[in-house]
């Protein structure tokens, strides 16, 4: 799976940092929005 | 105080987003274990077959817990065991950190974790979808399972950054807290065993007059059983477990021998690489296209063309010259990877009904494992023999043309619930 990396690098030249936090935020958003709208449509009855 | 029920967007759809989120991120990190294999070597010396070892005893172990673990669903219901599950999934991510033997690695990993796995990912997750749905289960199924694909393509670069950036036993505790507080807490308080809990009708039905709600009248197939050995007695599930024999043999040989036979057929290694790639990134276009054309033209016929799309993957491989068959193959054999699981497990539901489901999916995922693990040794075995993979690719498309005639030969209008007279016809959703 090294290629992913690869083209990771090739595409956007980030560091890992930055990398880590684009990757962790996109698994942390699957949740939130799932209990987000799911507290929406409660409170919209 | 409103139930879910209520809610514009039918619950079903809650369950579908979450299981994709639970499958995503436990199948993502066991899958990640690629990344983890050069660190683990250095650390500790050992070889590429080692590790390889750990990983084939893992196919085994999950595929012979799985029937067990499918009947213990049918007995407590997926909201235990699969939330049970993820726990035992977390616990095993966090204690693989603390790895210090060849012994103790394979114990976690290829033993617990694949039972956990059993418990805890797709099989279960697909499980619970079908009894959310009837008329748009493969649809559900193939979104909820897309959680696989693409929990490799988001889960394994997080991986791969997060150890350069600190060591492989803390990124293992990383995914650990990941599972236990991201996966847990959406799961406790989403999953729910079927929408009779929250008095709803599958797929969002209305309810056809006051009080019905509370017991769902779902049309019953000739099939249908109350205890799982009943359904060997017929042929369908026969040939669903002969056919996902064939798709474990197909897929795992691949995972296994795709980048070597690419690389000893003249081709660089990061060609292979990307090859394989592109391979996996189809996955999950592939798997999402099926489910909702299975519901439009039903489960059999789809489940034959894809294998019969997957044997074409493997002429191409053979006899196209060149790059065309490797890069042929990566799109239409990486298409096909995944879409048969939301079509067999929605099959194994509308032929069989939902007692047993939990069960008789578990028989049919054993059956893909048993062909995984043939499929893995038979390609290793015959490649030393013969010098090549001609001869085992070969065999590998001719299954697939077998499992293709075996899947459109299943009588799913005569036998699968969808098809029966007495489904009463439903009232729009209220979304």
């Amino acid at each position: 799976m090294e290629w992913i990396k690869d083209r990771m690098d090739a595409v956007f030249g980030l560091g890992p940092e930055a990398m880590v936090a684009i990757f962790g935020l996109m698994v942390l958003a699957i949740p939130v929005a799932i209990l987000a709208a799911y507290a929406l449509q409660r409170r919209r009855g | 105080m409103k139930t879910p029920g209520s809610s514009n967007i039918y619950y079903g759809w809650f369950i579908v987003a979450t299981t994709f989120f639970v499958i995503m991120v436990t199948m993502g990190a066991r899958n990640g274990v690629g990344v983890f294999v050069l660190p683990m070597s250095e650390e500790f010396g050992w070889n590429r077959s080692i590790i390889s070892f750990a990983g084939a005893l893992g196919i085994l172990v999950n595929g012979i817990s799985q029937p067990f673990l499918g009947n213990t669903y049918d007995k407590i219901g997926g909201r235990k065991l699969i939330l049970t599950g993820v726990l035992a999934i977390g616990l095993m991510v966090t204690l693989l950190s603390l790895t210090f033997h060849f012994l103790y690695f394979l114990l976690i990993f290829g033993v617990f974790m694949a039972i956990a796995m059993s418990a805890g990912s797709i099989t279960t997750g697909a499980v619970l979808v079908s009894k959310w749905f009837q008329r748009k289960r493969s649809t559900a199924i193939a979104i909820s399972s897309a959680g696989a694909s693409i929990g490799g393509l988001v889960l394994v670069p997080f991986t791969t950054y997060l150890i350069i950036l600190i060591d492989w036993r803390l990124t293992w505790v990383v995914l650990g807290l990941m599972i236990f507080l991201l996966v847990f807490p959406v799961a406790f308080f989403m999953l729910r065993n079927d929408p009779a809990e929250l008095g709803l009708l599958p797929d969002g039905d209305l309810a056809p007059e006051e009080g019905a709600a509370k017991r769902p009248q779902r049309a019953a197939g000739p099939l249908e059983v109350e205890e799982w050995r009943h359904a060997f007695r017929s042929l369908p599930m026969w040939q669903l477990c002969a056919t996902y024999f064939v798709c474990g043999f197909t897929t795992l040989i691949m995972a296994f021998h795709f980048v070597p036979n690419a690389v000893e057929s003249g081709f660089s290694p990061k060609t292979a690489a990307t090859a394989f790639g592109l391979l996996s990134a189809m996955n999950t276009i592939g798997v999402l296209l099926v489910g909702p054309l299975a519901d439009r033209w039903g489960n059999k016929n789809l489940l034959g063309f894809v294998y019969a799309f997957r044997a074409m993957g493997y002429v191409s491989l053979l006899l196209l010259p060149g790059q065309w068959g490797l890069w042929i193959f990566a799109v239409v054999g990486g298409s096909s990877w995944i879409a048969t699981v939301p079509l067999t497990t929605a099959l194994t539901a509308d032929l069989y009904g939902l007692k047993r489901v939990g069960t008789l999916s578990g028989m049919v995922f054993l059956s893909h494992q048993i062909g995984g693990s043939i499929g893995i040794q038979f390609g290793g075995i015959m490649r030393d023999i013969t010098g090549s993979y001609d001869i085992p690719f070969a065999i590998a498309g001719v299954l697939l043309v077998l499992a293709s005639i075996t899947s459109f030969t299943i009588r799913e209008r005569r036998y699968s619930t969808r098809y029966q007279p007495s489904h009463p016809a439903p009232a729009p959703a209220n979304s």
